[in-house]
């Protein structure tokens, strides 16, 4: 099933410099590995060895954080966007 | 990229809220458009964030819920404004990017990071630093330019998300 995944600044020269592509898959895993498919280094820099999410990143399908929703087993659906982006935090 | 323009009232408003804050950290949302040729960013209102980093570290530390940054892209999609960056405080510290700061700004490269210092509750010169891509092997400082308002701040819309109550800019 079709779903667009925003790609924030930090990634897209893995994507071409696109901010946005579409991927398939039934799962945010599944979208997410079909997108490493097309762009090499890109599965590697959102998820650890164990397919875990990194640090530092979020995911959003439709604007709801999947850590509150099945994390990246979370079901997505034709038509439906997934956005990753970067933990913003700092500090003197 | 080379300078950031800002209405005066708004770098007064989160100067405001730097000094505010004291001797916590604060954080907002730069939101604005390119200006000009493109070399150049004119930030249209300010989003003050609630500081949601672990309140005993908030003397030091700060961070900003993503779902108020995912929150505020989607409702500015398909209009001029976009999330330009970043502002924090750095409490009896320089406005310059800690190594706790560069971590994240590596995150978000090509994004406005301005940097309001803080000494004794009062609000200091501000300055901005920009990362030009996640390899560049540091941030560079941007030209901070208060300029007069083309317009009246747009009214803060009911559908962005909540920001602790604080106006936005």
């Amino acid at each position: 099933m079709p779903v667009t995944v925003r790609i924030p600044t930090v990634l897209r020269r893995l994507t071409g410099g696109r901010d946005e592509v579409v991927a398939t898959g039934v799962t945010v895993a599944d979208v997410l590995a079909d997108v490493g498919r097309e762009y090499a280094g890109f599965l590697e820099r959102i998820t650890t060895e164990d397919g875990s999410l990194r640090p530092f990143l979020n995911v959003f399908v439709n604007g709801d954080d999947i850590r509150f929703a099945q994390d990246l087993r979370t079901p997505v659906r034709d038509g439906d966007e997934i956005s990753i982006v970067p933990s913003i935090a700092g500090g003197r | 990229m080379t300078e950031v323009r800002i209405p005066a009232a708004l770098g007064a408003r989160v100067l405001e809220h730097a000094a505010g804050g004291y001797p916590l950290e604060v954080c907002g949302l730069l939101i604005g458009v390119a200006d000009g040729d493109g070399a150049a960013l004119r930030v249209t209102r300010t989003l003050p964030c609630p500081n949601v980093a672990p309140a005993e570290e908030r003397h030091h530390r700060f961070a900003i819920d993503p779902r108020v940054i995912i929150n505020v892209q989607r409702t500015l999609r398909g209009t001029p404004e976009r999330i330009l960056g970043f502002y924090h405080s750095h409490p009896d510290a320089a406005a310059e990017p800690s190594a706790t700061d560069m971590e994240y700004v590596r995150l978000w490269p090509e994004t406005v990071w301005l940097i309001v210092p803080v000494s004794g509750g009062a609000a200091g010169q501000p300055r901005v630093w920009w990362l030009d891509g996640a390899d560049a092997p540091a941030a560079r400082e941007l030209t901070l330019r208060t300029v007069r308002p083309r317009s009246e701040p747009a009214p803060c819309p009911d559908h962005l998300p909540a920001h602790g109550g604080a106006p936005c800019g």
